[in-house]
């Protein structure tokens, strides 16, 4: 890890189905070490406290739970909102060197369940929070391979905010408000994380991207995130994207692309034969 | 019914309905939906407020409906069609601000969604809700804490004892509507609701008499797994599936 700017995210999951013999209790005892976990961590043992006794029983029960911490701030200020779906608890943090001003991190959020339709968080969370960490980025070695932060840190913004969070990254990408190598680096992540809530949503703006983008890096980067991607949905955005591109090195590539994701098509259509 | 009674299931009609609402997830990210022309289409007049945040790509169109706020929002992948009561100029029941019974307005709710849902110019659909906030007015929290015992009947509630009761589950079971792989989560929620009017100016406001009513908010959904566009021509009926659902849940309480 290089810098204190940092910003890591560490996210782990306490889950409960109705078909496992695990009881409400169980899962809140679950949930209960893994914040005791994190607290000590930070030395922070009202956050455990807080979190925990809102342990009302659910059935279906999904907790997602990421710590996001930095170490150049510290805690000033701890705040719990919460409503009968939802928890979130609040960090407000200072920045010593007084380069940044006063702030406030998403520190906790407890989602109901992954199947609910009820929009739950308001857009200004998002737009703040997926602001802050890729203009962070800019400051790293985003390609250093024994370090995967940062990749984690864009995957967990995505799992946190789902849509909300792709459409403000798109945002700032389309409108060159994040220094390019980080639009480069985050193409590449959103076509290569295994969420479905997202998967849509995520392949349109990389298909957005390849197709109106001036910049060929950010058009070769959405063209590697495709190919991540793999879902033959795309072929289409890829037939029009090679017959617009004035770049023949990167038409050429778009073509490997499109070749694969044909080949995948194929062997899906194959299958469902076989089957 | 009597604060002392013996709580039972109430008739579907006793249910009152705070908001409804109609999601509709969509395939591709269409940046010029034909809000306005929906509209005019389902209401059969301009709406009275119009609101875009181009930023987050959201679009809203507001207007009255009945006895509440009716708002057509589409965001990316999303399209919301809301009804929601008004409050301080809705009709009020036992304290709460509502649209009407259950009944009532779902019927003309589900009226207006069919309307969009036969609109040509909607993009192709891959995932659709019904959710709905319902109100059953009671006379103080441990009687709403009794009254939700026909209800939830795998729950063990402590009516006198409990505070900040919430009890939400999701029993999924799979379409009628003969779509291969298609199933629908029943997510539902029950809680007690209290509200406290309060009176005054605004220099100096005194708390009224705190009304109670058992909450149920529930969120019928298709699930996100379905890969796929949802047939057009089975959209009308697959909401009728969805609204039945909601029903049983309301009158028969959290059941397979």
């Amino acid at each position: 890890m290089s810098s204190g700017a940092t910003i890591p995210l560490i996210e782990e999951h306490v889950s409960c189905n109705p078909d496992s013999n695990a009881t409400d209790s169980e899962t809140w005892k679950s949930l209960r070490d893994l914040l005791s976990h994190y607290a000590e961590k930070s030395q922070r043992h009202s956050l455990t406290q807080q979190s925990a006794d809102i342990g009302a029983p659910h059935v279906n029960f999904q907790v997602r739970f990421l710590l996001c911490y930095e170490l150049l701030c510290k805690p000033e200020k701890l705040e719990q909102h919460s409503d009968i779906h939802t928890t979130k608890v609040v960090r407000t943090v200072v920045d010593p060197s007084g380069v940044a001003e006063s702030c406030t991190f998403l520190e906790g959020y407890i989602q109901a369940t992954e199947n609910s339709t009820t929009q739950q968080l308001p857009g200004n969370d998002v737009m703040r929070d997926v602001r802050r960490v890729l203009e962070r980025l800019a400051y790293l070695d985003l390609y250093d391979e024994s370090d995967d932060e940062s990749t984690e840190t864009i995957q967990n913004l995505i799992y946190l905010y789902g849509n909300f969070g792709i459409c403000e990254i798109h945002y700032l990408i389309v409108n060159n408000e994040v220094a390019p190598e980080v639009a480069e680096f985050v193409l590449r992540i959103l076509g290569d994380i295994d969420h479905a809530e997202t998967h849509d949503y995520r392949r349109w703006v990389l298909e957005q991207v390849l197709l109106r983008c001036s910049s060929p890096d950010l058009r070769d980067s959405a063209n590697i995130g495709l190919a991540l991607m793999d879902d033959p949905k795309s072929i289409e955005s890829l037939q029009s994207a090679i017959d617009k591109e004035s770049s023949p090195f990167l038409r050429e590539l778009l073509g490997k692309t499109l070749g694969q994701l044909e080949n995948t098509k194929n062997a899906s259509i194959a299958k469902e034969d076989y089957t | 019914m009597s604060c002392r009674e013996q709580p039972k299931l109430r008739p579907l009609s006793e249910w009152q309905m705070e908001s409804v609402r109609f999601t509709a997830f969509y395939l591709q990210g269409e940046e010029n939906l034909s809000l306005r022309d929906w509209w005019t289409g389902i209401v059969g007049d301009e709406p009275d407020e119009e609101t875009t945040k181009r930023k987050e790509r959201v679009t809203s169109l507001v207007g009255h409906f009945g006895a509440g706020k009716l708002s057509l929002e589409s965001q990316p992948f999303r399209i919301d069609l809301n009804l929601q009561a008004v409050i301080a100029e809705g009709m009020q029941i036992g304290g709460f601000f509502v649209l009407g019974s259950f009944e009532d307005v779902s019927g003309q709710f589900v009226e207006l969604t069919a309307k969009l849902l036969t609109l040509r110019s909607l993009p192709s659909i891959t995932r659709i809700a019904y959710g709905a906030v319902l109100i059953l007015p009671v006379c103080d929290r441990a009687a709403g804490y009794r009254q939700l015992v026909p209800y939830l009947r795998s729950v063990n509630i402590d009516a006198e004892n409990i505070l900040d009761f919430s009890y939400q589950i999701n029993r999924r079971r799979p379409s009628d509507s003969q779509i291969a792989n298609l199933f629908i989560n029943r997510l539902n929620i029950w809680s007690v609701a209290t509200i406290r009017p309060l009176v005054g100016t605004p220099q100096k406001l005194q708390p009224t008499k705190a009304h109670f009513a058992c909450r149920l908010q529930l969120d019928i959904n298709t699930c996100q797994e379905f890969e796929g566009e949802l047939s057009r021509k089975k959209l009308p009926t697959l909401l009728d599936e969805l609204v039945v659902m909601g029903k049983e849940i309301a009158a028969q309480g959290d059941i397979a």
